[in-house]
């Protein structure tokens, strides 16, 4: 990558999933589930040891919060969380 | 805050979508400082009908969804957040992996009691409301169409969320410029007395930004770096009052825009990657057809996500900046 006004190199679907190029795909070193019950090969993935912080965005404490269990393990999807936002 | 470049795969995993929705482009608001033109009404109702199926497409991958109401003023279409809300809750009903999140930016003029409990039966947990500090400061600034000003209705219609027993969270934005933040402590103190105590009400102290707009000239903006300035000195004045705040720690030094996996979607069914530069040529990366499907200019998506795969900060913080230029 030679610098910050280099464009990402990969495309994106009519769904507006971006599909990294090879290169990008080793840059993030993003994880592939081979064993997916779908099979969707462009499928992304988090890398497993993400780094946990402020995950997510935006002035919206409460979807940090939730999100951040998220993303302690984001092979486990999160079907236990009460609805409704967490104060 | 961690290295931001240590979360970048986040936001172009195929296991989020946030889409930015301008239910109208209409507002019944003229706020001094509005950068935004009015051209475009309600969401056209094919473009609506995509963003549905956009969803259902998408929902089975899913792991996070979120859908932000924007404008315009969002509640001058309440059907289409009712029509686009339903189908999401029933899209969660089919896909229990699916983690659904929603938030409105509504000036609070329509957010009545009976509104503000229908949209979070409808699963929107954030609003966010902005005042420009108390009424004579708010009421110069933040004018109806017909020029008179907004603040009693807003205050009152935050006084009757307050009776709601609804869980939301209701951000409300104080604007702070060179003129009225002398003000602004008063402001606080009849906020801390009204809503205090609820838990779900939070205050966001923010700067009037210079974004553009026709009335840019005539505003007094802060110099918002300095610790020791107002706006500072307002947050530890709002701590000292135990009032629930969001502080500039919360806020992600990533702008969304510089993300993969989230849109804009103009009420006209254009795509765009930011919610400022509205009519800028750089920012019409497409658009949404009535079969959910997006027709994306690679080129410009590739050189608003640049940071992402470069993890440049500045690229980053806002993909807007060194973008090169494109004339219509």
């Amino acid at each position: 990558m030679s610098g910050p006004l280099t464009p990402a190199e990969g495309s994106f679907d009519e769904e507006g999933r971006y599909i990294p190029s090879e290169a990008e795909r080793e840059r993030l070193r993003l994880c592939f589930d081979e064993n997916e019950a779908n099979n969707q090969e462009d499928r992304v993935y988090l890398p497993v040891l993400m780094h946990i912080g402020c995950p997510d965005p935006g002035p919206n404490p409460i979807l940090n919060r939730r999100c951040e269990k998220f993303f302690v393990d984001q092979r486990r999807p999160i079907i236990d969380e009460p609805e409704g936002p967490v104060t | 805050m961690s290295d931001p470049r240590s979360q970048v795969s986040e936001y172009v995993t195929h296991r989020r979508l946030e889409l930015i929705l301008l239910a109208t482009e209409r507002c019944n608001f003229r706020c001094t400082y509005c950068y935004e033109q009015f051209d475009h009404g309600r969401m056209e109702p094919a473009v609506v009908e995509g963003v549905k199926r956009l969803l259902s497409a998408r929902s089975s991958e899913l792991d996070v969804l979120r859908l932000a109401w924007f404008g315009g003023e969002p509640l001058l279409a309440r059907g289409v957040i009712r029509d686009v809300m339903g189908h999401a809750r029933a899209l969660c009903r089919s896909h229990p992996q699916l983690q659904f999140y929603s938030d409105m930016a509504t000036n609070g003029w329509l957010l009545t009691r009976g509104v503000f409990d229908e949209l979070v039966d409808l699963g929107v947990a954030t609003f966010q409301v902005t005042f420009d500090g108390p009424r004579e400061w708010h009421d110069r600034r933040r004018l109806r169409i017909d020029g008179k000003g907004s603040f009693h209705r807003i205050w009152a219609n935050l006084q009757s969320i307050h009776q709601s027993d609804r869980e939301a969270l209701i951000q409300v934005r104080v604007h702070v410029d060179g003129e009225n933040y002398t003000d602004i402590p008063r402001f606080l103190e009849h906020f801390e007395t009204e809503f205090g105590r609820d838990n779900r009400f939070i205050l966001f102290i923010r700067p009037v930004s210079r974004l553009g707009g026709c009335g840019d000239d005539q505003l007094d903006f802060l110099d918002t770096d300095s610790d020791a300035g107002p706006i500072a000195d307002l947050r530890r004045k709002a701590d000292r009052c135990g009032l629930s705040q969001i502080g500039d720690e919360q806020l992600s030094p990533i702008c969304y825009a510089a993300k993969a996996n989230t849109l804009v979607i103009r009420a006209d069914g254009r795509v765009n990657k930011c919610t400022v530069a509205l009519e800028r040529p750089e920012n019409q990366v497409g658009r949404i057809d009535a079969r959910g499907k997006l027709a994306l200019d690679q080129e410009l998506m590739r050189t608003w996500i640049r940071g992402v795969i470069s993890g440049d900060d500045e690229a980053l913080s806002c993909p807007m900046n060194d973008f090169p230029r494109i004339t219509m």
